[in-house]
């Protein structure tokens, strides 16, 4: 591992430190409670950024997998007592299935059509967990949600999560780096640009959108699971369309055409929030006029400042370098 | 029997609300994402004027429904010119309408406060016997208001100048311009009539329901519902729509559940969209290569 | 070069109506391997059509499709690469806010399966086959001239280029059968002379190329074979030379008395 590690840039092992100490420097229980959440929420964001900013098909009911993945994990540890392994991987599972059950009618769909089916689709399932009393336990919803134990080890401090939700994170993240640099990446970027071209080009396009659909449900579900086990409850009121909105809030913001724009929109947007706490009604008015502002202003979100900064960057550390478009190997060849 | 006349007014009010979407979608090709907050913003509107300032019922609509299209106007010329002007994906375009819907949400939590309020019917609460059959005075207000607006829109859109424009667009928005329309301002146009019909529908259903800060939320969903299974985008369909989805709500949620009622309502969304995007109205459009 | 006899390609007896107008008419084309076919025919003679019922946009209301012999079955378009046949878009359907080497790319992806797993796991397998799509991508890029050009986002590039690399994705597809949906549209003199000559040297690789055209010089000049069509039916095919003499044609064209200057 040390042999790998000696490839690495400093700011990359400097990053893993940071990450890996933070809890022992931030004493405060409370931020490390606002981290947890962010990297749950990031973890649904990065699902929504591969089915929207990748394959281009927006989703406005994302709570409803994330709340899937909640009710499904804790049903099965409270009432069934599988171990929290087994009941996290299956509430992924049916998270991913109800996505494919919404991704088939949803792959003909495009633009209004589609942000109002998934709307729909995201309502269906609060309502069932608000109508399926003997299952769901209505409105009042799950109380008591098992904390995580596996390997002999419980997890039940803040810091302990941290460590969970950091892990988890980071697969999830390489995962979908993979992915998304991959051919399966550039076949859903093409969907995105021009799905008659992809499938003339011999994309089953019809595939693709519902893999997509079944992947953001996936990331939204494991989410959910963990956010089951950390908050201890769950009910429908936790995964509102108010919900999907943030949550689409934080795949603008950060910019839903990358894996870190997901990561960065969560915590931007979670830190926001807990900043102007103050602010009390006017807060939701400040994620409006964010939201437009972001849409006019900076469409590729925050991630998309990226580019601009690096360049910055670049021009700081190497003076005399011309940097236009940084590719290496890039000798500028020009056609005949 | 019951059901389906308890239907009618919630299915005129639909109608309004999916013209509203209609309209804007058929003119400037947008999901105007905040239409149905124009229906609460309407109904809080009228509220004060009626209530508070002490208005009669009609001046206090007519003045609400004028402040919506104002706002209406506002929206087009603030949100909507400045992303068209940046060729955005129209992605950003339902974004930044649901920016808008959040904001006037929680502005009017902000103003009115998060009690909900009440809004007398101004034609009396007296249950209405015909029968075996009873029906709200309200009722009767609602369906024929929502009728002669209907009426008006239709007038509006054949005879008026402004409305022959906007048909215009509506079809094909290059050429209208080159024909010498200026389409922003049939944008504002559209914005502005939507918005007013949205009011409307608020302001009548007010009394039925209370005027609370979230009620643009479902009733903005549900008419967009409406306005799909008449065909987006088609001005008859949306007033179809508006009351097969309003009579389907009444006796499924009669004989179902009442639940589940607004479940139904999504799943009637998603099967149209499945079976016949186009709704159910609309002449099927194939897609040119 | 190739091991069959007869077609390649045949639409045999293709008819389909739109409402109340027969756009195609029992239209019935053989193209042989190795050839460049093309279809020629005044506006609204139903080129469109037929190319869209080639592609399969569109689905004929009776006739066949049969390729190398095989019959071909209801034809949807993402059935086509593997099939062996690739296609170009008239209005230029790229990938815009891709790369040019991304976008010709996608057109390997038949060719290229990558098991889910191998990717997820970050297999070298993954990258080989990645590496394999990217090299096949700038061969085809360098075929068409555009070989400096592979990391440029693609809406970035001029129009005559830009229908360039719709051309070198349709290469990399693989394909037995090219068709180009007006190839020359919208080029100018130089960039046509070009496109003829990658026309020609195209078919000397094997492939069989079909195409719609509007330029009748570059139709003349390229194609061995020509069908023309007219109000929905095939009125004539063969040599260019046969074609242009051809008297319902000039008549199609021109009307009555006219002439053909090619």
């Amino acid at each position: 591992m040390l042999d790998r590690m000696r490839g690495l840039p400093w700011w990359k092992i400097a990053g893993l430190a940071l990450v890996l100490l933070l809890p022992l420097a931030v004493s405060n229980r409370y931020y490390l409670h606002v981290l947890n959440l962010v990297g749950i929420y990031s973890l649904v964001v990065i699902g929504l950024n591969l089915l929207s900013g990748y394959t281009g098909q927006v989703s406005m009911g994302q709570a409803g997998f994330f709340g899937v993945g909640a009710y499904v994990s804790a049903l099965l540890m409270m009432r069934l007592n599988v171990p929290f392994v087994v009941a996290v991987s299956a509430a992924t599972l049916v998270s991913a299935l109800c996505g494919v059950v919404i991704g088939i009618p949803a792959m003909r769909l495009s633009g209004p059509y589609l942000v109002m089916a998934t709307v729909g689709f995201g309502e269906i399932m609060r309502l069932i967990m608000v109508n399926w009393v003997p299952v769901t336990m209505g409105a009042a919803g799950l109380t008591g949600i098992p904390l995580p134990s596996f390997l002999g080890m419980q997890i039940s401090s803040e810091r302990g999560f941290y460590y969970l939700i950091c892990a988890v994170l980071y697969l999830a993240t390489l995962e979908a780096l993979r992915l998304s640099n991959s051919k399966v990446g550039r076949t859903f970027l093409a969907i995105r640009e021009d799905d008659l071209a992809a499938g003339a080009m011999g994309v089953p396009t019809d595939r693709y959108k519902v893999a997509a659909f079944a992947i953001s449900a996936a990331y939204a579900g494991i989410a959910g699971a963990l956010y089951g086990s950390f908050a201890g409850v769950a009910s429908p009121d936790n995964f509102t369309f108010d919900v999907s909105v943030l949550l689409l809030c934080m795949s603008v913001v950060g910019g839903n055409r990358t894996i870190y724009g997901a990561l960065v929109g969560a915590l931007a947007l979670t830190v926001f929030s807990e900043a102007l706490r103050f602010l009390q009604g006017y807060r939701l008015i400040v994620y409006g006029a964010i939201l437009l502002a972001t849409v006019i202003f900076m469409p590729q979100g925050l991630s998309g400042l990226a580019p601009a900064v690096a360049q910055v960057f670049r021009r700081m550390h190497f003076p005399g370098h011309k940097g236009q478009n940084g590719v290496a190997g890039d000798k500028g060849e020009t056609c005949r | 029997m019951q059901y389906l006349l308890n239907g009618l007014p919630i299915g005129a009010t639909y109608a309004l609300i999916a013209l509203g979407y209609s309209l804007i979608y058929a003119s400037a090709g947008v999901l105007n994402w905040a239409q149905g907050d124009m229906a609460m913003l309407g109904a809080y509107l009228a509220y004060t004027l009626n209530r508070i300032v002490g208005l009669g019922f009609l001046p206090s609509m007519l003045a609400a429904m004028a402040c919506a299209a104002l706002v209406g106007t506002l929206v087009e010329r603030g949100v909507l010119r400045p992303l068209r002007r940046r060729a955005s994906p129209s992605i950003n375009l339902i974004i930044a309408t649901l920016g808008v819907a959040i904001i006037a949400r929680n502005l009017a939590l902000i103003v009115w406060g998060p009690d909900p309020q009440l809004f007398p019917s101004p034609v009396g609460s007296r249950t209405v016997s015909i029968g075996s059959l009873n029906l709200l005075p309200q009722d009767l207000l609602i369906v024929g208001v929502a009728i002669f607006l209907m009426l008006l829109l239709q007038y509006f859109l054949r005879f008026t100048r402004e409305g022959k424009a906007l048909r215009a667009v509506a079809q094909d928005r290059m050429a209208a311009s080159l024909m010498g329309i200026v389409v922003e301002r049939s944008d504002s146009v559209a914005f502005a009539t939507s918005a007013a019909l949205g009011a409307a529908a608020g302001i009548l259903i007010a009394p039925l329901f209370f005027v609370t800060f979230n009620m643009g939320a479902v009733i903005g969903i549900k008419g967009f519902v409406a306005a799909v299974v008449g065909g987006l985008g088609n001005i008859p369909g949306a007033i179809a729509g508006g009351f097969v989805l309003g009579l389907t709500e009444a006796v499924a949620g009669g004989k179902i559940s009442s639940g589940y009622r607004d479940a139904i309502s999504f799943g009637v969304l998603i099967l149209v969209l499945w079976l016949r995007p186009s709704g159910l109205f609309s002449r099927v459009n194939r897609a040119k290569v | 070069m190739s091991i069959t006899e007869g077609f390649i390609l045949e639409l045999r007896d293709i008819s389909i109506r739109f409402g109340g107008l027969q756009a195609l008419d029992s239209v019935t084309v053989g193209v042989r391997p190795g050839a460049i076919h093309g279809i020629i025919g005044p506006n609204g003679a139903g080129k469109t059509t037929l190319f869209n019922v080639l592609t399969g946009f569109s689905r004929a209301d009776s006739g066949q499709l049969v390729f190398e012999g095989k019959a071909l079955g209801r034809l949807k378009p993402h059935m086509l690469v593997p099939i062996g046949i690739a296609r170009t878009f008239q209005n230029i359907r790229l990938f815009r806010d891709l790369t040019v080497e991304d976008n010709v790319m996608v057109a390997q992806h038949v060719h290229t399966p990558t098991p889910i797993l191998s990717i997820l796991m970050g297999t070298k397998f993954a990258r080989d086959c990645d590496d394999k799509s990217r090299r096949m991508a700038h061969a085809a890029l360098e075929r068409v001239g555009l070989g400096g050009k592979a990391t440029e986002i693609a809406r970035s590039l001029p129009y005559g280029q830009q229908k360039m690399v719709e051309f070198a994705r349709a290469l990399a597809a693989q394909p037995k059968v090219i068709l180009l949906d007006e190839p020359a549209a919208g080029m100018n003199p130089s960039e046509k002379a070009h496109l003829l000559a990658l026309i020609s040297s195209v078919r000397a690789d094997g492939y069989t190329v079909i195409l719609i055209e509007h330029d009748m010089k570059l139709v003349m000049n390229v194609c061995d074979t020509i069908t023309v069509l007219n109000h929905g039916k095939k009125i004539a095919e063969g040599d260019p030379t046969s074609v242009r003499n051809n008297p319902e044609v000039i008549e199609a064209y021109l009307g009555k008395g006219g002439t053909f200057r090619a």
